[in-house]
């Protein structure tokens, strides 16, 4: 295990191989399973002792392999991703878990195992893509037959004890996330929106008790700080994965990213799993009904509407997007930048109301279309007349 | 103050010398862009220096923009072809709301606030369709000069309707209008508007508000001009030279930072500023 410590820690595993713990523990004889999205119960994991870390693309990297089977209008994220798989980077992982999280990914998974068998454990997670009584029916069977695998792939039980367990940990992972985040509403928030990237990239890498070791040590290292330079203008970044570099450009234009809605970002941590509760009833909440990615069809419910009352679309729209300008507000963010990658329809379809709801509350919002890996010179003129335009 | 403004574009190369206290423009250049931005940057400014009866020593301030703002290593600021395009209209036309750029490139649109700020704005980031290089590969293909093209467009009483403006699907669609015997004035009209068009789809995803103004090297194409006129249902304002806004809101900016300055950091701004020693990267 590393000496490092804290944000040093966190560069080293970036800087070098972010995996290498993960693999420490595999050929110590634990399990890793490798998992995409912020839709795996990672609960269930941990509670068996499988470490689950995240997949991630890679920007730098020329889609060779996953090029000669995928179309190029597939979603260039999960395409990066199935690609440095085929050229290896994650052949020390023993299990990988796909959840249904929007349609590329799907059909990806529906090639997946042909192209790379070498894992043991290969699972689809059918999350359903509706936040509603019967998609709820369909996620406790989805939850159900996922334990029902993850025991014979361990030969062992997974019990009610360890699970509840498990979401405490994990629960107190969303805390300490949400405690970093919470240090960047300062007005010179002490860690910039690069470096809290990192940190989560890090923190996704290792088991969960390490990880929140880890957390608390920057946590620590950031709190005493000393004053960092006032930024400039305070960004809300909105999109999915982004860990191809996206907060970075922003960063280097002269913005400051303070808060996101984004997939490696707040959707990984700002809903609890409640305690106290059914464990799988818990599970089923947070990752079908209370995770907001766009992936997941939601409306008022129905049984609240009077008889022939219909959907009103203020209020349709504040349940589904009414947090990202909740969030604008709170971290005082001057502008949005969203960037979607190109052919992404979950994110597609939520481009014009989220954009128009951030606008109603007076938050400024550039939309940028683009690969997973970046055109860094033609985003960097619309960024930078983007800031030019909230400074003038 | 005597301020500067070089716009270096993708295909045009423009710069105005401003006199900031007589609110007057003393001279002005425009050269094609080619591969030296470094070495066109201070062509330029030399030129339009000398037509200003000025050398560029007097020139206390000077703001870059246009895609090769950062290949000016004698600008004191660099600003995006956005920001200043804005300053530039707004200085000509106070009423202007609206802002169709066309260049070489791309195209963009930008909606102004009363205030003369810009308020929104959105450009083309998918390929050359409404951009003058899509003018350029059909006046390739048909071997017939821009402003040709523009005459023939103008003198004909009907429209081909050009469906596909990918600059290389258009190409295609043309050429099979041509070689079915449509003349070719038509097909030219028919794709004037289809460009007003596909630029006017993008613009109006900021509510398109009167007055509307044309800028850009592109926008100089009459047929263009008429086919925006057409499409928008009203009268545009064109500036006496569309392509020299963009450097003309850079002069006008130049003047606002360059303001800001005492003398003596104006002095030692110029003193760190080297003309000579052009080094290319």
């Amino acid at each position: 295990m590393s000496e490092t410590k804290g944000l040093a820690r966190v560069n080293e595993m970036l800087s070098t191989d972010r995996f290498a713990r993960a693999k420490e523990l595999r050929a110590a004889g634990k399990h890793v399973f490798g998992y995409v999205c912020c839709f795996a119960p990672l609960e269930m994991l941990t509670a068996l002792d499988i470490v689950p870390v995240r997949l991630l693309g890679d920007p730098n990297e020329p889609q060779t392999e996953a090029d000669k089977h995928v179309e190029t209008i597939m979603c260039s994220f999960i395409r990066s991703v199935f690609d440095i798989d085929l050229k290896g980077c994650f052949s020390f992982l023993d299990g990988l878990v796909v959840p249904h999280s929007c349609d590329s990914v799907c059909m990806t998974w529906g090639i997946w195992p042909y192209y790379n068998d070498s894992r043991v454990f290969q699972y689809f997670l059918n999350v359903p893509h509706s936040a509603t009584e019967t998609g709820e029916e369909l996620m406790g069977h989805a939850l159900q037959d996922f334990k029902k695998k993850l025991e014979q792939f361990t030969g062992k039980a997974l019990t009610e004890e360890a699970l509840r367990s498990a979401i405490v940990r994990h629960n107190r992972q969303r805390a300490l996330l949400r405690e970093l985040y919470d240090l960047r509403k300062d007005p010179v928030p002490p860690i910039t929106g690069t470096e809290v990237k990192q940190v989560l990239i890090a923190v996704m890498s290792l088991p969960v008790d390490e990880g929140n070791a880890l957390l608390e040590e920057v946590l620590a290292e950031v709190r005493t700080r000393a004053s960092q330079k006032a930024g400039g203008p305070r960004i809300l970044v909105y999109g999915p994965a982004m860990d191809n570099g996206f907060i970075d450009l922003v960063e280097s234009c002269g913005a400051e990213v303070v808060i996101d809605d984004a997939c490696l970002g707040t959707r990984f941590f700002s809903a609890n799993v409640e305690e106290g509760i059914d464990p799988y009833l818990a599970l089923n909440h947070r990752y079908l009904r209370d995770t907001k990615c766009p992936r997941t069809y939601r409306r008022p419910p129905e049984e609240e509407l009077a008889p022939g009352q219909t959907y009103n679309y203020e209020e349709d729209v504040e349940l589904r997007l009414g947090h990202i300008a909740k969030y604008a507000k709170e971290w005082k963010a001057d502008g949005a930048i969203f960037y979607v990658i190109r052919f992404c329809d979950s994110h597609g379809f939520d481009i014009p109301d989220a954009r128009d709801s951030l606008k109603r509350h007076g938050v400024p919002v550039l939309v940028l279309e683009g690969d997973y890996t970046l055109t860094k010179e033609q985003l960097k003129t619309r960024i930078q007349a983007f800031l030019e335009m909230l400074d003038q | 103050m005597i301020t500067a403004g070089i716009d270096i574009g993708s295909t045009m190369t423009k710069a105005v010398i401003l006199d900031t206290d007589q609110n007057a423009v003393l001279a002005s250049s425009i050269v094609e862009t080619g591969a030296e931005h470094r070495t066109l940057a201070l062509f330029i400014l030399e030129d339009t220096a000398k037509k200003a009866g000025l050398s560029c020593g007097q020139v206390a301030f000077i703001v870059g923009t246009g895609y090769g703002r950062l290949n000016i290593p004698f600008a004191d600021k660099q600003i995006t072809e956005i920001t200043c395009h804005a300053k530039g209209v707004c200085h000509l036309f106070p009423q202007a709301r609206t802002i169709i750029e066309v260049g070489g490139q791309d195209s963009k649109a930008i909606k102004l606030t009363e205030e003369g700020t810009v308020g929104d704005f959105v450009m083309n980031n998918k390929c050359a369709a409404g951009t003058g290089r899509f003018l350029q590969c059909v006046s390739e293909t048909l071997e017939v000069s821009l402003s040709e093209m523009n005459e023939l467009a103008l003198r004909a009483g009907d429209a081909m309707p050009v469906s596909s403006l990918c600059a290389i699907f258009a190409q295609q669609e043309i050429i099979s209008a041509l070689s079915r015997g449509t003349p070719v004035e038509v097909v030219l009209a028919g794709m004037y508007g289809g460009f007003a068009r596909k630029i006017l789809t993008m613009a109006n995803s900021l509510r398109i508000e009167r007055e509307v103004v044309l800028t850009g090297g592109t926008c100089k194409h009459a047929a263009l001009q008429a086919a925006f006129r057409r499409e928008l249902g009203f009268d545009v304002l064109i500036p006496e030279e569309p392509l020299l806004t963009g450097a003309l809101g850079a002069a006008l900016l130049a003047g606002k930072y360059g303001g800001r300055l005492s003398r003596e950091e104006l002095e030692a701004l110029q003193l760190r500023r080297s003309f000579t020693s052009v080094e290319i990267s």
